[in-house]
């Protein structure tokens, strides 16, 4: 009599074996799921990334690099690509940065020319902002305003003159976002460009006075 | 087995018992997903795919799981599905995805999807399971589209059926729109509406509305306290009228 209560189906052998069997058999759905969808997720996620730094700043190839430098007071570790021409000359440079709006984060790419304007920047995505408020950052009269800018483009609510931007109505937090990402990424492109200056500078200097090192880069 | 009544366990959740106006179920995600009628149909059909693999297999699976761990066993299952379906919406609706963001898993804690399964797919048979998974679904999703098609029409002045196919609908006349209605109090204002709508409707036709919600309908019925209380107290009342 015992025995048979000790394998009946509720006791804790056989509950702990039928579970198991289940949870096997859901993993190796998911495995097979994953090996046949994962493919086209990676697929997807190439083209959209790419799409958007075609968009951003358009050129033939693009190069990973990154630069310490200070925003906000604080020395930072940036990585950033290169934007090369054919002939594998800089022509500009992209930065991806995220900072939290209202909802949650929204991601910038930010595509800076070599002489440190912006060219365009993509909002990636705000989906955690509110629609009809935050979310018109996502819309071409926000982002657009940022075409040309360079450092020191400032934040307001008007938008007069040609080193500020005008925030989105009410969407102070969503706004105040993407104004930091794009902040960000000048004091990154400032910081690149003024090492390759400094480089510049410091190998003409090797060359007219021979011997004597550069100090510009410890 | 009469045809008619294979035809009642589709049509019952599309109306008689509707989960979302009716039972009241799945509550936070009709409120979440309807700011258009795009999200509402998307979040619909993923989780009636869902309901309805999960409403099979733990029919199929309902002598062999045992009762003491069926929740277990059934979130387990509806777990899978709904990861395999999240799968494949990341690879061939990409769009889907992001305007679903994590309301898409989150359809693992539906309550329409664990309701069904306790209240019916451990109980019935297959071809009935599969049957009364694809109405709620259909209920469900023709909900989500009324609730987000509403709420899109007032809220934005516009339908948005995609990136690049939008019908304006208020742009000529110089009307803007109630932001509200996108908003969550515009939420539940319309559900609220809707209710009362479905409501008036069934009593129409004849069909008394569910005016209290009773205990039938819960998925915790079996675990609860105040059933248990309930009972007991019911039990004793019985005793005290035997001894008298």
């Amino acid at each position: 009599m015992s025995e048979q209560k000790k394998f009946s189906i509720n006791s804790v052998p056989v509950t702990t074996l039928i579970l198991f069997l289940i949870c096997v058999v859901i993993t190796a759905a998911l495995v097979g799921t994953r090996v046949l969808t994962q493919p086209k997720i990676d697929e997807l996620d190439r083209r959209a990334e790419n799409e958007a730094r075609q968009t951003v700043l358009p050129a033939d190839d693009y190069r990973e690099a990154a630069v310490t430098f200070t925003f906000e007071d604080e020395t930072v570790n940036g990585a950033y690509l290169e934007a090369l021409d054919a002939s594998g000359k800089v022509i500009g440079y992209l930065v991806k940065k995220g900072y939290k709006g209202y909802g949650g984060e929204i991601p910038v790419m930010v595509g800076v020319r070599a002489d440190g304007t912006i060219e365009r920047i993509k909002i990636l995505a705000a989906d955690d902002e509110t629609p009809g408020l935050g979310r018109k950052v996502l819309e071409k009269d926000f982002y657009e305003q940022y075409t040309g800018k360079s450092s020191g483009v400032t934040m307001d609510k008007n938008g007069t003159g040609d080193t500020a931007v005008r925030s989105v109505t009410s969407a102070t937090y969503s706004s105040k976002a993407v104004h930091r990402a794009v902040s960000y990424a000048l004091a990154l492109t400032d910081a690149v460009r003024s090492e390759k200056t400094d480089d510049e500078a410091s190998s003409e200097t090797e060359n007219a006075q021979e011997g004597e090192e550069g100090t510009e880069h410890e | 087995m009469s045809k008619g009544k294979y035809l009642s366990y589709l049509t019952g959740g599309i109306i008689k018992e509707n989960p979302v106006l009716c039972l009241l179920l799945g509550t936070c995600p009709t409120l979440a997903v309807t700011t258009s009628l795009m999200n509402g149909v998307g979040m619909g059909v993923a989780a009636t795919v869902v309901l309805i693999c999960s409403n099979m297999v733990i029919s199929l699976l309902r002598h062999v799981i045992p009762n003491k761990v069926r929740i277990p066993a059934f979130i387990t299952i509806i777990a899978g599905f709904v990861t395999i379906v999240q799968m494949f919406v990341k690879a061939f609706a990409p769009s889907v995805n992001n305007s679903l963001g994590i309301f898409l898993p989150l359809i693992v804690v539906n309550c329409i999807i664990l309701a069904r399964a306790e209240m019916f797919a451990c109980k019935n048979p297959v071809l009935p399971s599969i049957l009364d998974g694809l109405g709620m679904g259909i209920g469900f999703t023709a909900t989500l589209a009324a609730m987000g098609l509403i709420r899109e029409i007032f809220g934005t002045g516009m339908i948005t059926l995609s990136e690049t196919v939008r019908i304006p609908l208020t742009s000529g006349l110089g009307i803007e729109p109630m932001l509200i209605f996108i908003l969550p109090p515009g939420g539940f204002f319309v559900f609220g509406l809707l209710i009362a709508l479905s409501n008036k409707l069934a009593r129409r036709k004849g069909k008394k509305p569910i005016e209290e919600l009773g205990c039938e309908n819960c998925p915790s019925k079996s675990v609860c306290e105040l059933l248990e209380q309930d009972k007991q107290k019911i039990d004793k009342e019985q005793e005290g009228l035997a001894d008298e």
